[in-house]
């Protein structure tokens, strides 16, 4: 998945970022519609193909204006932040530019405004953020009244399809909400959180957030952390959507107890400088952090483990495979693949990866897929903690049982195949396709022993339990 | 108010664990969880009615005036055969509910309920944990059901080989999630499945032999890995409990009958996923073997459009036949089967059965259905010391509004004062908190703060007398 490995992409880095991004922005059917959901991928996917600048991409969304989400793609990142008013059908305006300015907060800064969006940092988030402690929530209400002139509604029925499009600009602190508490009157003149900026004269609202937020530095370093964080399993500052702005510059520390925030703050502003001097080219951040020596550690170490170390990088930090990660692997490495048809389109695909949204996957993969955690894109987002019907699924699922058939897929290809294969290069073949790796004697001795024993069925069993090890699902 | 001290004892692995650890494997485990502070801050007298609990939850919110609060206008559809019913109790639309209307004896209908949010996502998150959307401490608050799975582990038997919580039928594609143990220990997290995929936990007949080959060669691999005897980590280690956990559950003999589903039986149900999923939930309690709360969907009720219209699925018509098959049987089932000390199963499982909001009412809208409606919705209460066979609360002539509060208090009744009634049955005192969450703030069982309003919260009293 190395993007350097070729001049073009490859499919398996545009699905794998288009998911990421897709699970990022939360694009689902549910909020959008199949059709919106569908363009919007393809508009990601591209933009990944051809190396948008993400701070073009970004522009490009905050400020889309459509007849229809379902005709504009980008228009899709607004649509899907819509709030649905008391009767769960017509659009809650200050409702949904508040849900605009929180998820853009978060997305491309790093910072989680839900706390402000209903009170005052004060008496509430001292022991949690100390820079949100000391925002207001007029403060947010400026922050989101950039977006006040987007009117959304349901122009077309009671689908997910809505217009976007730029009116008169209102606010109405009084209008009443579905979701936070009640709001009293304000100055809302839009004013840019970070810093206090302001648009210029005659300059378009959204166009000037999208300025400010594309070019304040926190846009660089939140979006780095992001990515480090998923390929890390971890990120610099972590969770990366819970920045706290007084703690991240070491020349200027936070009064105690407080400490800075970023586990390697220099590592972080150089990652941000590097990102934002290639021109915001996700694929140069992504392949910058994928060729690094951290990225490159080992599970392993040798002598006894300390948790202290962890911030060294002196082994690489164990994490389960995603979801969609985890089935895709399953697949690859048993030659088993299922079809998997995208709603709204004639397309059928073979890994999750390429699945468009949540709604694609039905029956066992709906199960499979739900239960390791993968994110509905609603507001359950992905999660990696273990469970026990996980564990049931790995053991005993038709999945699984389906995917280890002696008829079918890799293992068939290797006993069918002629000259005949040893016993022990069966075995061999197995690890490689799993683990990546030839086994060790002991492993090659029982692998070989089992197949000696139960034949076909033997090697149907060690497949088994070569996906079964903690080695395969958590990439060890 | 008086401060009681209660000392949780250092939390054990299951009794099951433990078993299939010995048999099997050579899995260690290493400790959940601290133990938490908790602190009672009022004197409650939990009444200790019920030893299970089942909660039967109406995705999408139904519309109270097409069920258990009916009232009848010119929108009603002439063949929703309206019948006044239990000596003229109540009216219902009978084509809906032949069945639970012999049942009325066993329901209590409490027709005074409000919710706090009217969007799918945020209410159906509060009927899960009974506390308002945080986000800033979503990820430390248990669910009812977690709470009732760690107060209930004093009470695990051994050799129990069933979680406590389980979930099924939630709906996974989109809304809330379902809520898991937040700051307890994983272990109290449902257990969630849906019932067509329940068949991952039984091993077909003529597989266990081939399985326990497998699991053996398995455990022969782990055992020489490196990071078995090296600095393995909290999350690798905590995956080895959960499958020694799915295969204690896959090995006990008692669980082919747990999850078995006869073609008869689901007949009697009402062939739907919830009936499968009410004859599991009996199984489950009736195994006696750990779990103590099940936590049922029924998918499809945000009927937004074409309520009546019988050519598109689901609609009103539907949805209240399979309630009635599942839940009717549910009931004769429960009162038939007994406890080991010959008492009724039905009374002492308390069954809980509520939508997340209510519908609008009068006539349907222009898409022929029925929006989102937060104040005024009905909850139906069964078992578990509860007296059928009566109504609680009213609704103004259009169902829209609560009228009479029908308790002692003069105020709706919230998803707070339920949860308070499903603890307090349960023998669980409501008024505990703990104090050692990760954000340092009290997590307590019920808050008398829901949003900006003052509650004093309660159990339903007059369900129980």
């Amino acid at each position: 998945m190395d993007p350097a490995a070729a001049d073009h992409p490859t499919h398996p880095y545009l699905d794998r970022w288009t998911y990421f991004l897709c699970d990022l922005f939360r694009n689902t059917q549910g909020e959008v519609g199949p059709k919106g959901r569908n363009l919007f991928w393809d508009y990601l996917n591209t933009a990944l193909l051809l190396d948008v600048p993400y701070d073009q991409l970004v522009t490009e969304m905050l400020t889309a204006t459509a007849r229809s989400n379902w005709e504009s793609a980008p228009a899709n990142y607004l649509a899907r932040n819509h709030a649905d008013d008391a009767d769960g059908l017509g659009v809650n305006h200050e409702d949904s530019i508040e849900d605009i300015a929180i998820s853009s907060t978060r997305n491309f800064l790093g910072i989680n405004l839900e706390c402000i969006a209903c009170h005052d940092g004060a008496y509430h988030l001292e022991k949690i953020n100390l820079w949100l402690s000391r925002k207001k929530r007029e403060e947010f209400w400026r922050q989101a009244s950039f977006f006040g002139g987007i009117r959304m509604s349901r122009g077309f029925g009671i689908g997910q399809e809505f217009p976007v499009q730029e009116d008169t600009h209102r606010y109405d602190l009084n209008y009443p909400s579905v979701k936070r508490m009640k709001r009293y009157s304000a100055d809302t003149t839009p004013t840019f959180l970070l810093d206090g900026e302001r648009a210029r004269p005659e300059e378009d609202l959204r166009r000037a957030y999208a300025r400010m937020l594309t070019s304040h530095p926190q846009f660089a370093r939140a979006t780095t952390n992001l990515i480090w964080a998923e390929l890390m399993g971890v990120g610099i500052v972590d969770p990366p959507f819970e920045f706290d702005l007084a703690r991240q510059d070491p020349d200027n520390p936070p009064p105690a107890p407080w400490t800075i925030q970023p586990t390697h703050p220099e590592l972080l502003d150089a990652l941000g400088n590097d990102f934002a001097e290639s021109g915001f080219s996700l694929r140069a951040i992504i392949r910058r952090i994928a060729k690094s020596s951290a990225y490159q550690l080992s599970s392993r170490f040798p002598g006894r483990w300390r948790p202290e170390y962890a911030r060294y990088f002196a082994r690489r930090n164990a994490r389960r495979l995603s979801a969609a990660q985890l089935h895709d692997s399953l697949c690859q490495a048993t030659g088993v693949f299922p079809e998997i048809p995208i709603m709204g389109t004639d397309l059928k695909v073979k890994y999750v990866m390429q699945t468009r949204g949540p709604y694609d996957l039905q029956g066992e993969l709906k199960v499979f897929l739900a239960a390791f955690g993968r994110s509905n894109r609603d507001v359950a987002d992905k999660s990696l903690a273990g469970s026990t019907v996980q564990a049931s699924l790995l053991l005993n699922s038709d999945l699984i049982k389906e995917k280890v058939q002696a008829d079918k897929g890799r293992l068939q290809a290797l006993l069918k195949q002629e000259p005949f294969k040893s016993n022990q290069a069966i075995v061999e073949e197995l690890f490689l396709a799993t683990l990546g790796r030839l086994p060790r004697e002991e492993e090659q001795r029982l692998g070989v022993t089992q197949i000696e024993r139960y034949r076909e069925s033997g090697a149907e069993d060690l497949l088994w339990s070569l996906l079964n090890t903690k080695e395969f699902l958590f990439n060890l | 108010m008086e401060e009681a001290m209660t000392r949780i004892p250092q939390l054990t692995r299951r009794g099951f664990i433990r078993a299939g650890a010995a048999t099997a494997t050579c899995f260690c485990l290493s400790p959940m969880v601290e133990p938490l502070n908790l602190r009672a801050a009022r004197k409650v007298n939990p009444r200790g009615s019920a030893d299970y609990c089942i909660f039967l939850f109406l995705d999408g919110g139904p519309s109270q005036i097409d069920t258990f609060d009916f009232k009848e206008g010119r929108y009603t559809p002439a063949d929703f055969d309206v019948r006044t019913v239990k000596n003229g109790m109540l009216k219902l639309p009978y084509a809906l509910f032949p069945r639970l209307s012999e049942k009325l004896d066993d329901l209590a209908i409490v027709r005074s309920v409000e919710a706090w949010e009217a969007g799918h996502s945020r209410a159906q998150y509060v009927l899960q944990v009974a506390h308002p959307v945080s986000p800033a401490r979503r990820a430390e608050m248990p669910s009812l059901g977690a709470v009732i799975a760690y107060e209930m582990e004093a009470r695990r038997k051994p050799g129990d080989f069933l979680p406590p919580f389980v979930a099924m039928n939630y709906n996974i594609t989109s809304g809330a999630g379902l809520v898991g143990a937040g700051c307890l220990a994983p272990k109290y997290g449902p257990l969630g499945f849906n019932t067509q995929e329940s068949r991952h936990f039984l091993l077909e007949d003529g597989e266990r032999e081939r399985f326990l080959r497998r699991w053996d060669l398995l455990s022969r691999l782990e055992q020489g890995h490196p990071v078995s005897s090296t600095g393995s980590s909290r999350p690798i280690e905590e995956f080895r409990s959960y499958y020694g956990e799915a295969h204690s559950i896959m090995m006990a003999p008692e669980v082919r009958d747990v999850f078995k589903l006869e073609t008869e039986e689901r007949k009697r149900y009402g062939s739907s996923a919830l009936g499968d999923a009410c004859i599991l939930g009996r199984n489950l309690i009736a195994a006696d073997a750990g779990t103590r709360y099940v936590f049922i969907t029924h998918d499809g009720w945000d009927l937004h459009a074409k309520a009546y219209d019988k050519t598109s699925t689901p609609n009103q018509y539907t949805l209240g036949r399979e309630l009635d098959a599942a839940f009717a049987s549910l009931l004769t089932d429960l009162s038939r089967l007994r406890t080991k000390d010959g008492q009724a199963l039905l009374d002492r499982t308390l069954i809980v059965c509520m939508g997340e909001f209510g519908r609008t009412v009068g006539d349907l809208t222009v898409n022929k259905g029925r929006d989102h409606h937060r104040f005024a919705s009905t909850s139906l209460f069964a078992g578990g010391g509860v007296q059928g066979g009566r109504i609680l609360g009213a609704t103004d002539p259009t169902g829209g509004k609560v009228v009479d509060s029908g308790w002692s208090q003069k105020r709706s009744i919230y998803i707070e004062d339920i949860a308070a009634t499903m603890y307090s049955a349960l023998g669980i005192d409501w008024s505990k908190k703990i104090t050692n969450t990760p954000s340092g703030r009290d997590f307590e069982y019920l808050e008398p703060v829901s949003g900006t309003t003052f509650l004093k919260v309660d159990e339903i009293a007059p369900l129980f007398s």
